[in-house]
């Protein structure tokens, strides 16, 4: 038997059904809103303003994604577990600063000074995830008030002093590329690789979602919730310190100001690209997308020319309309059960 | 979340990211970028200090003016790294950080673009080539001297000053510490620090001092710009006239509690003349002058602001840095070649 003239019909249908297939696994895909913004964005800076493809440009922003990124994984580690960590500023103040004390004064070797800065940042994340589980006071007061507390005690023990002679093979870091990609935007990218495989490859990372999704049921199947807890606040604290660390190279010096805009990045990039601030779910490819749309919006308000007194104002319309996409696509799948 | 998934994002952003085979940005002979260290009040008149000096040298196009939004370095360095990428090639800025921007304008340097501060100045050593700015001890010593004249070379002064970390603070309280050595029957009651940390810091801090020194209060002076508005706003609503009181800067506030009796004057600084001498400076520099003068730090002038000038002090304060521009090529740059 052979096979007769396909029906224009057919073939007509088949290809509507593959479009219809295509469009719905791309609209489920928990990445398409970040993307679709992302390319629409790209897109209208590429064609209207040249010097948004400069490479200088392109390196610049890489350096902005590189640290914002981390700061983002630092509070994706702590909304795993459903809880937040507003003390993430203070955090990274205190450890860039002791990390340039080190350096500075007590004339440690770079590499030293930087396994202590974060190691010390990992302490600072132990302490405070242990006084939430210990204390059960939410975690939402307890990082502001040690935040408060982090803060105070550093002005405290530097008087506000700033470290600006550091070694200038650790500050070279902060200025180095390799093959013309800034190193703080790969070793960034390292650190993502390794928090990406920590929640997806490893048993620690899926009982950290598990704690997250649902404490109770956590509990219930035999997971140590609370050292889950504090092993959240652990890693954000590292991250911290790693972002402290990278940020301290990128500005050659530390003061007692660094850091002290990662707030909302630290939650808006990891919510942009996915992550439920309810906990159970995190998307490291996702936040570092989010990264990307805020750097990308800010030097795209400024490339464009927006007045500075209107800019904030224009930041925030712009990422509510990027929210504003995401919801839509997700009540979309919901709507239409895809 | 799976790995297919992971690498599509990283193709995403390195496809964002890799567009950097594009041809070079052209860059105009004067593309200059003047900048405050937030948005803040203080900047209100420099843009005006621009047009005038790019009117009156041919600076052409005009520079242009921007501002953080706030006291970020991190932010502050992106939107001098976005004007870079846009072929700028002069800038003129107040560092959000005297220590930290030091990177940044070395960056700048090495690519042969020529950094100026205004407003505010990186610490030493630095590779901008110099700063505009007030001479905050100066001020203060000023300011001071005209409230104890004002209050008969008698009497005790309440100093409202900024933060402490701030090295602009130690020279407010040392300029006024000056002034009063000079009046042996004048009494410095207390330098209140901390004004500048907010409007609510500052409203805490002058109630709470105005409540313990009631009635030993002879004049108060204030060098932080928040207490400056706080405090002519306290006695307008007290309808205090008995307190001489001396305030920092000629924004409306203060210059109307002047013209109604509630202050005696104000110390203006002069941002107008600092843009002007800046974009005029960067113009010098981009024709091929060498800056030879001597001093990292240049003093962009005062002027006391009182009833009887309070009509004129925008034309006395234009004067100020008409002065200041007379000889400026001269006396401080090299155009031999």
């Amino acid at each position: 038997m052979t096979a007769g003239p396909q029906n224009p019909g057919d073939t007509a249908e088949r290809q509507g059904s593959l479009s219809r297939s295509l469009w719905h696994r791309f609209v489920r895909w928990d990445l398409a809103s970040v993307s679709i913004a992302l390319a629409l964005i790209c897109g209208v800076l590429l064609v209207l303003v040249p010097a948004f493809r400069s490479a200088y440009n392109l390196r610049a922003l890489g350096f902005t994604i590189a640290v914002t990124g981390v700061v983002a994984l630092a509070q994706v580690c702590v909304l795993s577990v459903g809880q937040f960590n507003l003390a993430l500023t203070a955090m990274g103040a205190m450890i860039g600063l002791l990390t340039g004390w080190m350096m500075q004064d007590l004339g440690l070797a770079y590499p030293l000074a930087i396994a202590l800065g974060i190691a010390f940042g990992c302490l600072t994340g132990a302490v405070q995830g242990a006084i939430i589980v210990r204390t059960g006071i939410n975690p939402f007061i307890v990082s502001l008030a040690l935040a408060a507390a982090y803060f105070g005690a550093m002005l405290g023990l530097s008087r506000g002093a700033s470290y600006n002679q550091l070694p200038p093979a650790f500050v070279a870091l902060g200025r180095a590329s390799i093959l013309g990609v800034p190193l703080l935007l790969v070793i960034s990218l390292v650190v993502a690789a390794a928090v990406t495989i920590l929640f997806q490859r490893s048993v620690g990372g899926r009982q950290l979602l598990a704690t997250g999704a649902n404490p109770r049921a956590a509990l219930m199947s035999g997971i140590a919730t609370n050292r889950m807890i504090v092993t959240a606040h652990i890693l954000s604290g590292g991250l911290a310190g790693i972002a402290a660390v990278m940020l301290v190279a990128r500005l050659g010096s530390a003061q007692p100001s660094l850091g002290s805009e990662w707030l909302l990045p630290s939650f808006a990039a990891p919510v942009l690209g996915g992550t439920l601030l309810t906990g159970g779910r995190v998307l490291v490819a996702g936040t570092y997308l989010g990264a990307l749309l805020l750097a990308i919006i800010a030097n795209g308000l400024v490339l464009f020319g927006v007045s500075a007194y209107w800019y904030q104002t224009l930041l925030g319309i712009l990422l509510l309309a990027a929210l504003a996409v995401d919801r839509g696509r997700q009540s979309y799948v919901l709507r239409n059960q895809l | 979340m799976n790995w297919t998934k992971t690498i599509l994002a990283a193709a995403t952003t390195a496809s964002a990211l890799g567009m950097a085979l594009a041809q070079p940005v052209a860059a105009a002979e004067y593309k200059f970028l003047l900048m405050g260290a937030l948005v803040h009040p203080y900047y209100g008149p420099m843009p005006s200090g621009i047009a005038a000096a790019a009117k009156e040298y041919g600076i052409s196009p005009v520079p242009e003016f921007t501002m953080p939004q706030k006291f970020d370095v991190v932010e502050q360095n992106a939107i001098i790294d976005t004007y870079v990428a846009k072929g700028f090639n002069g800038f003129a800025f107040q560092p959000d950080d005297p220590v930290a921007s030091n990177q940044k304008i070395q960056e700048l340097k090495d690519l042969n673009i020529p950094v100026l501060s205004i407003g505010g100045c990186p610490v030493q050593p630095t590779p901008s080539l110099f700063c505009l700015t007030t001479d905050t001890k100066d001020l203060a010593y000023q300011g001071a001297k005209h409230l104890m004249e004002a209050m008969g070379g008698k009497g005790n002064v309440v100093h409202f000053t900024g933060q402490p970390e701030d090295t602009n603070t130690k020279n407010s309280i040392d300029g006024v510490a000056a002034a009063a050595k000079e009046f042996p029957g004048i009494k410095i009651l207390q330098d209140v620090v901390g004004m500048d940390a907010g409007m609510d810091a500052a409203q805490t801090g002058v109630s709470n001092v105005l409540a313990a020194h009631k009635g030993d209060i002879g004049g108060i002076i204030s060098t932080s710009g928040i207490a400056t508005d706080v405090i002519a706003n306290e006695f307008r609503k007290a309808n205090q006239t008995g307190i001489k009181y001396v305030g920092l800067n000629n924004f409306p506030v203060i210059l109307d509690a002047i013209k109604d009796g509630f202050a005696t004057g104000t110390m203006a600084q002069n941002p107008y003349g600092q843009a002007f001498l800046a974009t005029y400076s960067l113009k010098l520099i981009t024709d091929g002058c060498k800056y030879k003068g001597k001093d990292f730090y240049i003093n962009t002038g005062l002027l006391y602001i009182t009833k009887d000038n309070l009509a004129k002090q925008a034309e006395d304060l234009s004067k100020v840095t008409t002065d200041l521009a007379k000889d400026w090529k001269e006396k401080l740059f090299d155009c031999k070649s």
